[in-house]
């Protein structure tokens, strides 16, 4: 029987305990890949935001961003495999000078594309036509939004943010996305503004629907909760505010084996701007490659060697089988 | 004068000893201890180091009120947030605000909850001022 009061358990968890391997171990489990449906493609750090849980650290003076050579390398990889879906995110994916080219290649062979766009960036220079570019390439836009109101957004995501957003949805209202039987697919993120769990995703998604469309007047088809990651600026926030040894212990006695099956390690393959392979895209940000003996860059990409390999885990892994779970595509258990 | 060690009640339950020393120089030397301790939310399991029948009891009894019913997790969690306050208890304060968070409620409505609490204390205290009226209204000409 849990001895668990709402939010911590009392069950001790020791530093020791921490270990990701072990836990699933004692569930008689073990995280391997199981295909490879999707290649993320992480661009580059740059980004015209700095927000406060950023596991990228991305902003606007971060340099690192992918180069038309290993885009190319990865649009090879993705003809030369049939990749069923390509998951372009950043930083701001859109401000890399080679983005247009990855969607318009990824989509040529046929590629489902999604896009991580942060909204914010239409307003940049030379990209207030995404709305448009967007539908003509029936992209899937995946937009973060941690709150339906502004103080929280903001907070997170830094001043001026929820407005811009607000308006940002409302372009990609109007040239269909989020619109039913448009068939253009806009989809919001939430993290949460702090050091805690999503909410459950079902409830919270009729939230957003219930507050966007009554105070603002602005849809979208589908809400994704992420658990923050204990990782790059989170991590800082976590240890500036002395949350750091708390929120490890929730996201450890949460832990919920039923996640482990539906984790989007099993099904990805995560590359950065230098053209390196992870097993998703918070290993890659603590540089935590693909195991040793495997394919290591985009130009070796093999995915029979792939399909099948042991994934590499970390401390950090226990962001996804806290509570509901936690993938690029929200929670991984009903709820 | 004050002196020495002595419990300062705040609003009902016990928050912190006051240790007052002789006074250093011309100002009073004071620390603070801390009564209640975060960490010991986590060690509530030790409860259950003598008779864990009845600890097993209360702690299936607490999980099965927290669980989705006729009311959801939600609303629970604010119910339980505004008891908390009403209670004054630090670790349920603490455990509530939290479950509020993750259950989906932002601070508009957890603070109508501690309104609610506050407000029913309020209440709670200023109807028996009709018994002072009666036992006023007893013994006046």
């Amino acid at each position: 029987m849990s001895t668990s009061l709402p939010v911590l358990d009392v069950r001790s968890s020791s530093r020791s305990e921490f270990g990701f391997q072990a836990r699933l171990a004692a569930h008689g489990m073990e995280l391997r890949a199981d295909g490879i449906q999707t290649l993320q493609v992480n661009v580059g750090k740059l980004c015209n935001q700095a927000c406060k849980h950023c596991h990228v650290d991305a902003g606007p003076s971060r340099t690192e961003i992918m180069t038309r050579e290993t885009a190319e390398q990865v649009i090879q990889a993705v003809k030369k495999f049939r990749i069923a879906t390509v998951d372009i995110t950043g930083g701001a994916p859109e401000l890399n000078p080679s983005f247009r080219y990855l969607i318009a290649e990824a989509r040529g062979v046929g590629a489902h594309v999604m896009v991580r766009h942060n909204l914010t960036v239409m307003f940049e220079p030379g990209q207030h036509d995404l709305p448009e570019f967007f539908r003509d390439h029936q992209l899937e836009v995946v937009s973060s939004l941690p709150y339906f109101q502004e103080q929280q957004t903001d907070a997170q995501r830094g001043r001026g943010v929820f407005e811009k957003s607000i308006e940002a949805l409302r372009r990609l209202n109007a040239v269909g996305y989020g619109v039913d039987n448009s068939g253009l697919v806009l989809n919001l993120v939430y993290n949460p503004v702090g050091a805690y769990l999503p909410p459950a995703q079902g409830s919270l998604e009729a939230d957003f629907k219930r507050e966007l469309g009554t105070r603002h007047g602005v849809f979208f088809n589908s809400l994704y909760t992420i658990t923050n990651m204990p990782i790059n600026r989170f991590l800082d926030f976590l240890r500036r505010s002395g949350n750091e040894e708390r929120y490890m212990k929730r996201l450890v006695d949460a832990f919920n084996p039923l996640a482990v099956d539906g984790l989007m390690c099993r099904s990805l393959v995560s590359v950065d701007w230098r053209g390196r392979l992870y097993d998703c895209d918070f290993n890659q940000m603590v540089d935590l490659g693909i195991a040793c003996g495997l394919p290591q860059t985009i130009a070796g990409f093999d995915p029979e060697k792939l399909a099948n390999r042991h994934i590499r885990t970390a401390q950090h892994c226990f962001g996804c089988t806290a509570g509901a779970g936690s993938s690029c595509g929200g929670a991984v258990v009903p709820s | 004068m004050l002196d020495g060690l002595f419990v300062v009640q705040m609003l009902g339950p016990i928050r912190a000893l006051v240790c007052l020393g002789p006074p250093k120089s011309a100002e009073w030397g004071i620390r603070i201890m801390p009564y209640y301790q975060e960490d010991d939310l986590n060690r509530f399991g030790e409860i259950g180091n003598h008779r864990p029948d009845l600890f097993e009891k209360f702690m299936a009894w607490y999980q099965a009120c927290q669980e989705d019913g006729a009311l959801s997790r939600r609303e629970k969690a604010l119910i339980g947030l505004a008891v908390a306050h009403a209670l004054q208890c630090p670790y349920c304060i603490d455990s509530y605000s939290q479950a509020c968070l993750e259950s989906g409620s932002n601070m508009d409505q957890m603070t109508e909850a501690i309104h609610m609490a506050s407000a029913i204390r309020g209440g709670a205290a200023l109807i028996h001022g009709v018994q002072a009226h009666n036992s006023v209204n007893k013994v006046s000409m």
